[in-house]
């Protein structure tokens, strides 16, 4: 690929009908206007997904990039097996854990004390709960969990991976994966309460005065 | 079954009854809960997290973080097919460019005297316009990197040279020549632009340091070759 090939393939405007398939083999072919398409398709996608599981807005961006130059670099070899989402979020997440190998990140090994003893103060306090998950509210608790956790719930519970393929990615077992979500789950339930008594209770401190 | 057993395998019981847990657990964790509100209450936040989970808003990335891709992916581009790899084969980039057989038709040629025209133009308006020389440094004013003053006057000197050979260039050599030069300018002038937004950014510090190193090496080609 050269630099001249990557402008003389470029076409002042691409149809927004090109399926993902297409646009990759246009960009394979060096169309850089055809991979910025892919890129306004699935950038926010992506960003999100490293956010999630990186919780930082500024690692988020780092990777998300790295992703995509990434995925110039190899989009030649996609062969469109699979659709292109699953394989750009597989790269994505691939990227992402390697990234916590680098920065020496204990995923399977990373919990959080006290976790199952909660279940008895739950017990005793559930009767008064919210019926509602505030999803921006769900969004801020679930960069509050553990890595370890945080990775399982995002890749099992908002990618939508099975136990099987999250934990083959992760090189856990399948008990690990879904022990580890449970207990995410349970953690985030419990910190969705929290948030939810705190409002509570600045409504009824606001209502008294 | 006791509560602590229930809440334990909800989980499996919501992520999929018949694979993770079997019909005669699932039949004693439902039995359970029709029974046991404070357990029910449970499977249903859990059950609303699931779902929410799938449902949760995309945050949107820095718009500058398309222009940083695009940078470093024609940086990384430029790098492996720039000129100086041509140049490093026996016959440069001169012999690059005479190993390909041109043949143009006629529009094609009625083109390339517009462009050629163009460029005549163009020079002479540069000669006696405003910016006397034809260096284009994509706007550069003030240093972002603190041996850019001393960058711009290298290449100034380069260019100059090249500048001062060009009108025995015939059309299609000093198209090419423009069009690298321009493609370079661009990237130096998008990367400069981000830099200047932030001038901590050492990834648009590196890219600035390459675009600039990619044009010597273009211009240190061009006269090597003694075009």
């Amino acid at each position: 690929m050269t630099t001249d090939g990557m402008n003389n393939a470029a076409p002042t405007s691409l149809p927004a009908s090109l399926s993902d398939y297409e646009l990759t083999q246009a960009s394979g072919r060096g169309d850089m206007k055809a991979f910025e398409t892919i890129y306004e398709r699935h950038h926010r996608r992506v960003y999100s997904l490293c956010l999630r599981m990186v919780a930082n807005a500024t690692e988020a961006e780092d990777l998300a990039q790295e992703v995509f130059i990434q995925l110039f670099r190899k989009i030649g070899s996609f062969r469109g097996e699979s659709a292109f989402t699953t394989w750009l979020h597989r790269l994505t997440v691939n990227h992402v854990l390697m990234h916590f190998r680098k920065r020496g990140v204990r995923l399977e090994k990373t919990t959080e004390e006290g976790e199952i003893g909660e279940i008895q103060d739950y017990l005793q306090s559930a009767a008064d709960r919210p019926r509602f998950v505030d999803r921006i509210a769900l969004d801020k608790a679930i960069s509050e969990l553990p890595p370890g956790y945080r990775t399982v719930f995002v890749l099992h519970d908002v990618e939508g991976f099975e136990h099987e393929e999250v934990a083959d990615m992760l090189g856990v077992s399948v008990g690990t994966s879904k022990s580890q979500l449970h207990k995410a789950r349970m953690r985030l339930r419990e910190l969705l309460n929290k948030k939810t008594d705190k409002k509570t209770e600045t409504k009824k401190t606001e209502s008294k005065k | 079954m006791e509560c602590h057993a229930v809440i334990n395998s909800l989980s499996d019981y919501l992520d999929g009854q018949n694979v993770w847990i079997s019909d005669d657990e699932a039949k004693q964790i439902e039995t359970h809960l029709t029974n046991c509100p404070t357990c029910q209450n449970f499977k249903l936040e859990l059950n609303e997290i699931k779902i929410a989970a799938r449902e949760l808003p995309l945050h949107t990335p820095p718009r500058a973080m398309w222009t940083r891709i695009a940078n470093q992916i024609e940086a990384e581009i430029a790098a492996e097919n720039g000129p100086l790899r041509h140049a490093q084969n026996a016959s440069g980039w001169w012999g690059w460019l005479r190993s390909r057989r041109f043949t143009f038709s006629l529009p094609q040629l009625a083109g390339g005297a517009a462009v050629a025209v163009a460029l005549i133009v163009a020079a002479i308006s540069g000669i006696f316009g405003p910016h006397s020389g034809t260096l284009n440094l994509s706007g550069v004013q003030t240093a972002l990197l603190p041996e850019e003053d001393e960058i711009k006057a290298d290449l100034e000197r380069r260019l100059n040279a090249v500048n001062a050979r060009k009108a025995q260039w015939d059309a299609q050599r000093r198209a090419e020549f423009e069009q690298h030069m321009t493609r370079i300018d661009e990237s130096l002038k998008r990367c400069r632009y981000m830099l200047g937004d932030n001038p901590k950014d050492a990834i648009q510090q590196q890219m600035v340091r390459a675009l600039y190193t990619e044009k010597r090496q273009l211009l240190e080609d061009v006269e090597r070759l003694r075009w």
